[in-house]
């Protein structure tokens, strides 16, 4: 095979802009197309995609299930959670779907973060000194329920590999300042809760 | 062979440079039809839109409709771990009117829902890849950069000395330079000054074009779901239960420990709930308790009795009982006596005349707090409660106890009257005798012997000392005849008590001593019957 004659250089040599600008201009449209029309979302359908991941150690368990609480009793619970993630981001914890069934404002939670323990035991949990104070499931709904009002920042570094935080959470039955007759109506009332961590990449 | 070779990557190279180009200019010519264009820094609306991504939107007004389903721009929420400018989904409208918001590469919706007026924008134009560099420098990602500029400027290069070699290979032809020649030349020769201008463009195009960057934050979750508390449900209460049995104590003293009664449900948990106990002695036998509130009300189920003791002792249980509930029984309580605390009297004295020592002798107990002997050997004094002038006497007072009693002897008040006597002994609580009534001491009897016409009367002892007595019938002092200092009788005569003086009738006869001071003692009294005036006797009465 010879070098190409000077005609088919001229042909293709013309012919490369047509085709560039032809490729540039249906990339631009099919991508436009696909990304702007109205799409109904299937949530997680597109998930596989997703290099960032956060999990717990529960295992799916509900952290507390705690029956016939009585007046002053109080219990703990580790959490462990795991970022993973190529791109730095900051987790935060907020409280969801509370549901208030006359518990809601004697239950109290506090949040301290730290490193150590895990689901099964708190034991070797450090704290790192940051904390959420004992504040009443109600009080804390209504005031960390989503990602912006969420509290206890952590920032990740974006280790692919996993990063850890374990949060430890404390209840308390609390009927302080109540009366005998108040305490009485508490009698056979229940509350339920989700805690949530939350990562947004920054 | 190398002639091909050279041709295809020439060919390439000229592909490579108008596909940036033409990028590039899709990129900037639609931002004059009044479009804005965001830089796509971050990947979580992969596949459809990539970071590097150039997105073209138009403004959405408040009063245009919602684009349910479509991409937005917005401001990120407040709190956001990359504040600035968010592209992600409309996904949904909340039945509070806030809309919600997903990356198609996110497995959960965003948690903090937006307003309708944060909406920015809608997308328009995807322009792929082409503020990748832009990206690259915003980054600081350098590798990557350098390696995209180095291959552009191969590509330039290539397409620069590709022109030159067509040229001169022209010259060298058998053509001469035509007009369809030259225009190809000078496209050639164009084909690298746009290619450059074009790369510079792409360079700067988020500045230059005044493309901002656009966010599409990934975002995970994870939850600790159905966390649940309940309390105790209201079970009806149906029996007590002693928490606390009273300590053992002594007679009258409160228990160390007090009673403390729970009420109970059948499944033996507590039943808060205001309930009232009564708490007695199972069998009392003669002994009382006493608490400080009983029947008592209970606070959280629990009845905290306080005060509580057993006067006698014993061994004891106490009964815990509420309305219908199975009554409770605590652990046996033992009472023993206990130190001395109080006084009793036993025997008492009874109505006595003055002067005389009772017929009963008082006798004091020393008792403990519940009543119960003792064996104290502590001293008990006696006074009167109220003298009034009188005085209490007796052979020993104070006098010591002997296991636990005092025991006291010839006690005696002077003076008539109603009185009751007080034994008292250190800080033992003092006690207070029955009423003692006392009568008059009996008047002495002067002895008469009659011989009709005087009488006598006589007393003892004969005093053997010069004695002066003093006689008075009915109240006046006559002499007293016969009573000459040494003898102990006087006489009653017509001498002393004449007929005109003293009419028919009884008459009282006195004899007082006269002692210290020219004071008189009464030594007895008598009645003489005085006769008729025309014959007057003098009768014993």
């Amino acid at each position: 095979m010879h070098a190409p004659t000077a005609r088919t250089r001229r042909f293709l040599g013309l012919a490369v802009a047509p085709i560039a600008l032809l490729a540039v201009g249906v990339l631009v449209w099919q991508g436009s197309s696909a990304a702007f029309t109205a799409d109904t979302r299937n949530v997680g359908n597109n998930w596989a995609t997703g290099s960032v991941t956060l999990t717990d150690d529960d295992l799916g368990a509900a952290a507390f299930q705690i029956a016939n609480v009585t007046p002053g009793q109080t219990g703990s619970r580790c959490i462990k959670v795991t970022s993973t993630s190529s791109i730095p981001g900051i987790v935060k914890l907020y409280v969801a779907r509370v549901g208030a069934q006359g518990l809601e404002n004697n239950i109290t939670v506090s949040t301290e973060i730290g490193t150590g323990g895990s689901f099964g035991s708190c034991t070797g949990f450090v704290a790192d000194g940051a904390a959420l104070p004992a504040l009443s499931l109600a009080v804390a709904g209504a005031q960390y329920s989503d990602y912006s009002t969420g509290v206890l920042p952590w920032t990740t570094a974006g280790v692919a590999a996993g990063e850890s935080k374990s949060y430890r959470v404390t209840w308390v039955f609390q009927t302080g300042g109540l009366t005998q007759t108040e305490i009485d109506a508490l009698q056979g009332k229940s509350v339920s809760a989700d805690v949530v961590w939350e990562l947004q990449t920054s | 062979m190398a002639g091909w070779t050279w041709f295809v990557v020439a060919l390439c190279a000229r592909l490579y440079l108008v596909f940036v180009a033409a990028l590039a200019l899709c990129a900037v010519l639609p931002l004059l039809t009044g479009l804005t264009g965001s830089v796509v820094q971050s990947g979580s609306m992969e596949p459809k839109i990539s970071a590097g991504d150039v997105v073209l939107v138009r403004p959405v007004e408040l009063d245009d409709p919602l684009p349910m389903g479509r991409v937005i721009t917005f401001a990120a929420p407040t709190g956001s771990a990359h504040p600035g400018t968010m592209l992600h989904r409309l996904v949904g409208e909340r039945s509070d009117g806030s809309l919600v918001t997903a990356g198609d590469a996110n497995a959960d919706v965003d948690s903090t829902p937006i307003a309708r007026r944060d909406i920015i924008a809608r997308g328009a134009l995807l322009i792929p890849w082409i503020g990748q560099p832009a990206l690259w420098i915003g980054t600081g990602q350098l590798l990557p950069l350098l390696l995209w500029g180095g291959v552009t400027l191969l590509a330039i290069a290539v397409e620069t000395l590709s022109a030159v070699l067509e040229r001169g290979g022209r010259h060298r032809g058998l053509k001469g330079p035509g007009t369809r020649g030259r225009l190809v030349l000078d496209t050639r020769r164009l084909v690298p000054l746009v290619a450059s201008v074009m790369l510079g463009v792409t360079l700067v195009l988020p500045w230059g074009a005044g493309l901002t960057p656009v966010d599409a934050a990934f975002t995970a979750r994870s939850t600790s779901v159905g966390n649940s508390w309940s309390a105790a449900a209201a079970a009806p209460a149906t029996r007590l239960a002693f928490t606390t049995s009273p300590s053992a104590s002594t007679g009258g003293r409160v228990f160390t420990t007090q009673p403390a009664v729970t009420v109970r449900n059948a499944a033996g948990g507590t039943v808060t709930g205001t309930r009232t106990v009564t708490l007695a002695l199972t069998t009392a036998a003669g002994a009382t308790l006493s608490c400080g509130t009983n029947p008592l009300t209970s606070t959280s189920g629990i009845v905290a009795f306080s005060g509580c003791r057993i006067d006698k002792v014993g061994s004891y249980t106490l009964t815990a009982t509420s309305g219908t509930l199975t009554p409770a029984v605590s652990a046996t309580v033992v009472i023993t006596a206990g130190p001395g605390a109080a006084l009793r009297f036993g025997a008492q004295p009874a109505t006595t005349a003055a002067t005389s020592a009772f017929a009963i002798q008082p006798s004091v107990a020393i008792v403990d707090a519940g009543g119960n002997a003792t064996t104290s050997t502590a001293s008990v004094g006696l006074a009167l409660t109220t003298a009034s002038g009188a005085t209490l006497t007796c052979t020993t007072n104070p006098r010591a106890a002997v296991s636990g009693t005092a025991t006291f002897a010839g006690c005696r008040i002077d003076k008539p009257g109603t009185y009751t006597i007080t034994a008292s002994s250190g800080s033992l609580v003092s006690a207070i005798s029955s009423t003692i009534v006392i009568t008059s001491a009996p008047r002495p009897q002067l002895v008469c012997q009659s011989s009709v016409w005087y009488a006598t009367f006589s007393w003892s002892p004969t005093p053997f000392t010069p004695t002066t007595y003093h006689l008075y019938v009915n109240g006046v002092q006559v002499t007293a005849q016969g009573a000459d200092g040494y003898n102990s009788y006087v006489q009653l005569s017509p001498t002393n008590v004449p007929v005109g003086s003293f009419p028919q009738g009884t008459a009282t006869v006195e004899v007082r001593k006269v002692i210290a001071g020219g004071l008189e003692e009464t030594i007895g009294f008598g009645t003489v019957v005085l006769g008729s005036a025309s014959y007057r006797t003098y009768l014993c009465g």
